[in-house]
C-alpha cells in the first residue's frame, strides 16, 4: 500500500528520533509487536501529522488502520513530496487562519465582527480579532490563528482552526470535519492520488 | 453525548513522558501524546530534554559520583522518606 509520511529535516522520525535510510530501503518492526510497527498516513490524515518533510512511503502487508494513522511491520520511503516546502506551508497556515475567521464570523460580538470580515491580511484579523478582548472565545481563537500562522507555523495554526470548529458546536465530528477540509486543501495543492482503500 | 477531540494538555503529556520514553503507553494514548507534540513545540523541546537526561543519567555509574556527593543523596533519599511516612 502506498501511503504518506511526514518526517523532521533529514528523514528523522520526528518522535522517536529513528534516522530513516535511503528512499527504497526496506525498514522492519517485530511483526508480533503492532506498537511498534511502522506508522504513516492515508491522505486524510495529513494536517494531524505535518512536519518538514513529506513522503511517500510503501508499507506491506498487513496494514492496519487506525482511526488517524495506519500502522504496518514494514515499509521503505519511496520519494520526497518536494512541493511540501516552506512556501506551502506558509499558504497552508495562512488559509487555515482565513478559515478560522470565516468559521467564526456569525459567531463573534457585533462590535468586531465588520472590522473582521473587512481586515486585508493576518495581522489586520489577529488586531481585529483581538478587539474583542477575552470576553469572544471565539474571536480568541481567530487572533491566535493569524498570529501563529504569522509567526509560528501550520501545525499550530490548523490546530486552532479544527479546535475553533469543535467549540463552535458539534466537538469531535466538528474538528474531524474542519481537519478533513484541511486534508482536502493539502492534498488538492500537492496534487496527491486519492487513498487506495478509501477514497478520500 | 458529543466525543471530545483527541488531546493532551501539556500538564498531561509531562505526567506521560516517562512511560512514553519507555515505550509503556497503551497506543491510542501514544497516539493522544503524539498528536499534541505535532502541533505543541514547548512539549516537543521538554521531550527532547527528557530523552537527553534519560542519556546522561544512564552514564552515572556509583563510582563516578564523589563521596559527598553521594552522602548528599542518601540523606536526601532517606528524610524523604522519612516526611513521607516511609512508603514504599
Amino acid at each position: 500500500m502506498i501511503a504518506f509520511k511526514f518526517l523532521g529535516a533529514g528523514a528523522r522520525a520526528p518522535f522517536t528520533r529513528f534516522q530513516w535510510p535511503s528512499p527504497g530501503d526496506w525498514v522492519s518492526a517485530p511483526a508480533d509487536d503492532t506498537e511498534m510497527w511502522i506508522y504513516a498516513c492515508r491522505r486524510r490524515d495529513l494536517p494531524y501529522w505535518l512536519d518538514d518533510e513529506l513522503w511517500r512511503i510503501e508499507l506491506e502487508e498487513p496494514v492496519r488502520e487506525a482511526r488517524y494513522q495506519i500502522a504496518s511491520p514494514r515499509g521503505r520511503l519511496l520519494s520526497r513530496v518536494a512541493a511540501w516546502d516552506r512556501g506551502l506551508m506558509r499558504d497552508y497556515a495562512q488559509a487555515c487562519a482565513l478559515r478560522a475567521r470565516e468559521l467564526a464570523l456569525p459567531h463573534v460580538p457585533d462590535t468586531v465582527r465588520e472590522a473582521l470580515a473587512d481586515a486585508p491580511d493576518l495581522e489586520a484579523i489577529a488586531a481585529a480579532a483581538a478587539r474583542a478582548g477575552p470576553t469572544s472565545r471565539t474571536a480568541e481563537y481567530v487572533a491566535d490563528a493569524a498570529n501563529n500562522a504569522l509567526h509560528v507555523g501550520p501545525a499550530t495554526t490548523s490546530y486552532i482552526a479544527a479546535m475553533l470548529a469543535s467549540s463552535l458546536g458539534g466537538g469531535l465530528a466538528a474538528f474531524e470535519a474542519e481537519r478533513a477540509w484541511q486534508a482536502r486543501w493539502i492534498a488538492d495543492r500537492l496534487a496527491l492520488e486519492p487513498d487506495p482503500r478509501a477514497g478520500s | 453525548m458529543t466525543r471530545s477531540v483527541p488531546d493532551l494538555t501539556c500538564r498531561e503529556l509531562v505526567e506521560l513522558v516517562t512511560d512514553y520514553l519507555e515505550a509503556r503507553l497503551p497506543v491510542d494514548e501514544r497516539t493522544r501524546f503524539e498528536l499534541h507534540l505535532t502541533y505543541c513545540d514547548w512539549c516537543r523541546t521538554y521531550l527532547e530534554q527528557m530523552r537527553q537526561v534519560l542519556v546522561g543519567a544512564g552514564e552515572i555509574t556509583e563510582e563516578a559520583i564523589e563521596p559527598e556527593m553521594r552522602d548528599a543523596l542518601l540523606a536526601t533519599f532517606r528524610d524523604w522518606k522519612r516526611g513521607s511516612g516511609g512508603g514504599s
